[in-house]
């Protein structure tokens, strides 16, 4: 059974079309990344998932039910944008937001206990929120998420904010939700923390689906149209070779995408410079994401999602 | 419903901790208190100014009288006091402080040359003001137009004019009744005035009795309505506003969209009406309970109407309902302060009008006026209290009426609240118009 199903969903805000025709499962138990770029949609299409918006046309089901208040217990959503009360401390926003999930406090009490450890909170709890850093805030409305033991758990960028060992400490946290059998939605601008978390990934681009399916599935569709450059003269020698359609500068090396044969790329580009690093791959997530959402030079995405067939291939 | 009492639970919790409500809790009756005190103390000893008064004395006969009021102490009035009588009919007139007394000889000088040269010395502030005592004062011409002219450039100062026209008039009194050889004490003895009491209707107890009917102090007659309706006032005043700030951080700071994620809109908005309510409740039984406790202790049992406290209740839980309703929307619907309080001011006129009406129904509580006002379903829950508490109580039907038509009203406002509530709390941005709104009710 889909952790979430939606069919046919659009949503309309007076002549923006946010949502338009959207149809998406989420299997149980997986890893589900929703990217896209702002204003894409994703957050409208969540925001249907958790009842907080009806859909115009189409349906959506969550856990196999109709969104309302049965569902909405078993679902733990982490919003975008924090909501804590600064007044209150760690503890009573758990204990709060875990009512209104209809668990007891022993229960919140309880799980709260079991997640101190793994996102290292303990000390913190008892302070008031407006006490709290940033990083620690953020944890304390993850783990608001979570000690209700959602079946289905949606996060709005869980790690933007945390620095790298609170955001491991997340990451490690929802892999053992996932092995505990969770469903987690993921929403991300971090493509590499969506390459690294995601069982299945789908994009959407002006209120529609673009990409849905593994990274696998969905580099596979771009083939082998990238090459990972590293040479001692940097993105200047790739100015003018043959071949090369558009050059992504990472710094310490360039991601090419090209046409062609490669290896008369490297010859060429030997022949200007000393190449250290050179290896053909598929694109990445981030370059996928770059071909779909960045307009071509002198155009803008007016002209709506209607030529979005071929981005996508 | 128990999403709605936990919401309830923390708004409740929320708000008694916040300082403006312990602050207003304890402080409004030692505010109150300490500011009546201190006007009363200021009126007596807050002018400590001298008051040095040149008089003009023209018939030769009144100054020396006048002289001896204001080095003589003020004599105690044996009469007895009215409780009715106001400050004015009782003719309380207090003497000011440091009063001195200064006879001005005409000598041969115009009236005028010495009436500006004391207005000189006025301004040179050697005098605080001077008056003329004209020679005609004496006569007892009844068509005579007679005045004592004071001069002065204090004229906010009442205390000064009052004293001088009630000894300079005694005096003039005296002087006439003397000349007419009439014995001013018999007069007064013979012309004492009786008292009128004002008394409940008497009624005929099952044993046949008749029982003495009690006497009504008018002051008793609007102390109890106004204080309960002022308390309703406060009561609302004090939570409603309230949670319009608190909804307006929530959606600020984005939690509303948390909270809309594990309770609908309708246990949301319930909740907080339920916390508003809970307040309102607490702070008025704190009220009630300190003001039975002063009853009690001062003996003034007639003050405790418990009959009216289920009536209070009952209109409390509407007025509450309906502003709540009305702050909780605009605190959905608004986006930031600026906004909420110009969406507030007509919310707030129409909180105020039953203050403003109020005189009108303490002095005709059954004419037709009255009547409809209170019928207004945003009114009647301080302005029928306020009836209910007087007497004769409105008819019955009324009274029907009115709780019909206020909760229905407020049934009407939970439900709209409700409707913004679900699409207000997730929008932000600029506030809606009223066709907007209008739009999100009927959505």
């Amino acid at each position: 059974m889909a952790a979430i199903e939606l069919r046919d969903v659009t949503k309309q805000f007076g002549q923006v079309v946010a949502v338009n025709a959207l149809t998406l499962d989420v299997p149980e138990g997986s890893i589900y990344g929703f990217i896209g770029p702002n204003g894409s949609g994703k957050t409208t299409t969540i925001r249907m998932i958790m009842n907080l918006l009806v859909p115009d046309h189409g349906s959506v089901r969550v856990l196999g039910q109709s969104p309302g208040s049965a569902v909405r217990d078993l679902v733990g959503y982490l919003p975008e944008e924090r909501g804590l009360y600064k007044r209150m401390t760690a503890r009573q926003v758990l204990r709060y937001y875990g009512q209104l999930k209809g668990r007891s406090t022993s229960e919140v009490d309880a799980a709260v206990a079991e997640w101190i450890e793994p996102l290292q909170v303990g000390e913190w709890l008892d302070n008031k929120v407006q006490a709290l850093s940033k990083g620690m805030s953020q944890k304390v409305q993850f783990l608001s998420t979570i000690v209700v033991k959602p079946k289905l758990l949606i996060l709005d960028e869980p790690f933007s904010g945390l620095d790298p060992v609170n955001a491991d400490l997340v990451r490690s946290a929802v892999l053992e939700l996932r092995r505990r059998g969770t469903t987690i939605v993921f929403s991300t601008h971090d493509m590499a923390a969506a390459e690294g978390l995601c069982d299945r990934i789908f994009m959407i681009f002006l209120g529609q689906k673009v990409l849905d399916g593994s990274l696998d599935e969905i580099q596979a569709r771009y083939g082998q149209d990238t090459i990972r450059v590293r040479t001692a003269a940097g993105p200047a020698a790739l100015q003018g070779l043959a071949g090369i359609e558009a050059v992504t500068d990472f710094g310490n090396y360039q991601d090419v995408r090209f046409t062609g044969d490669s290896q008369v790329i490297l010859g060429s580009l030997a022949a200007r410079t000393a190449v250290r690093h050179f290896e053909v791959t598929t694109p990445s997530l981030n370059d996928i994401f770059i071909r779909i959402a960045k307009p071509p030079a002198g155009q803008a995405h007016a002209a709506g999602a209607a030529g979005l067939a071929g981005v996508g291939r | 419903m128990t999403r709605s009492l936990a919401v309830a639970k923390a708004e409740f919790q929320a708000l008694i901790r916040t300082k403006f409500f312990i602050v207003g809790i304890l402080l409004m009756p030692i505010m109150v208190g300490a500011s009546i005190g201190f006007t009363n103390y200021a009126e007596r000893h807050g002018d400590t100014e001298r008051h040095r008064i040149a008089v003009i004395d023209r018939t030769g006969l009144i100054v020396a009288a006048v002289e001896q009021a204001a080095v003589a102490p003020e004599p105690k009035s044996t009469a007895p006091i009215d409780p009715e009588a106001t400050p004015g009919e009782l003719n309380l007139v207090t003497k000011p402080s440091n009063l001195e007394i200064v006879p001005v000889a005409v000598d041969g000088r115009s009236l005028d040359d010495v009436t500006v040269e004391l207005s000189n010395q006025v301004k040179a502030k050697a005098l605080f003001g001077f008056i003329d005592i004209p020679p005609t004062v004496l006569g007892d011409d009844p068509n005579a137009a007679v005045a004592v002219d004071y001069f002065t450039e204090n004229v906010s100062n009442r205390d000064v004019p009052r004293w001088l026209n009630k000894v300079i008039n005694q005096e003039i009194t005296r002087r006439r009744f003397e000349a007419a050889h009439v014995d001013m004490s018999l007069t007064e003895r013979l012309s004492k005035t009786t008292r009128l009491t004002t008394r409940a209707l008497v009624e005929r107890a099952q044993d046949g009795s008749v029982q003495r009917a009690r006497e009504v102090h008018s002051w008793e007659t609007f102390a109890v309505p106004l204080g309960l309706m002022y308390l309703l006032f406060l009561a609302v005043m004090m939570s409603a506003p309230y949670m319009l700030n608190a909804v307006i951080e929530e959606k600020m700071s984005r939690i509303s969209e948390v909270l809309l994620a594990s309770v609908s809109p309708t246990q949301l908005l319930a909740g907080k009406l339920l916390g508003i309510a809970s307040v309102s409740v607490l702070l008025a039984l704190i009220y009630l309970a300190g003001g039975i406790y002063f009853a009690f202790s001062s003996g003034e049992w007639a003050l405790v109407q418990l009959n009216l406290l289920p009536w209070f209740v009952v209109f409390l839980l509407c007025a509450v309902l309906i502003f709540g309703s009305v702050f909780l929307s605009i605190g959905a619907a608004c986006s930031d302060l600026k906004d909420a309080q110009s969406m507030m001011q007509p919310s707030m006129f129409f909180l105020l009008i039953p203050i403003f009406m109020a005189p009108i129904i303490l002095s005709a509580p059954n004419s037709t006026l009255s009547t409809v006002v209170s019928l207004v379903p945003t009114a009647t829950p301080f302005l029928m209290l306020l009836r209910l508490a007087m007497t004769p109580p409105p008819p019955a039907w009324q009274v029907g009426l009115s709780v019909l038509l206020t909760a229905g009203t407020a049934a009407l406002f939970v439900w709209c609240a409700g409707r913004i509530f679900r699409v207000g709390l997730l929008m932000q941005g600029k506030a809606p118009n009223l066709p907007e709104l209008l739009k999100w009710i009927r959505a």
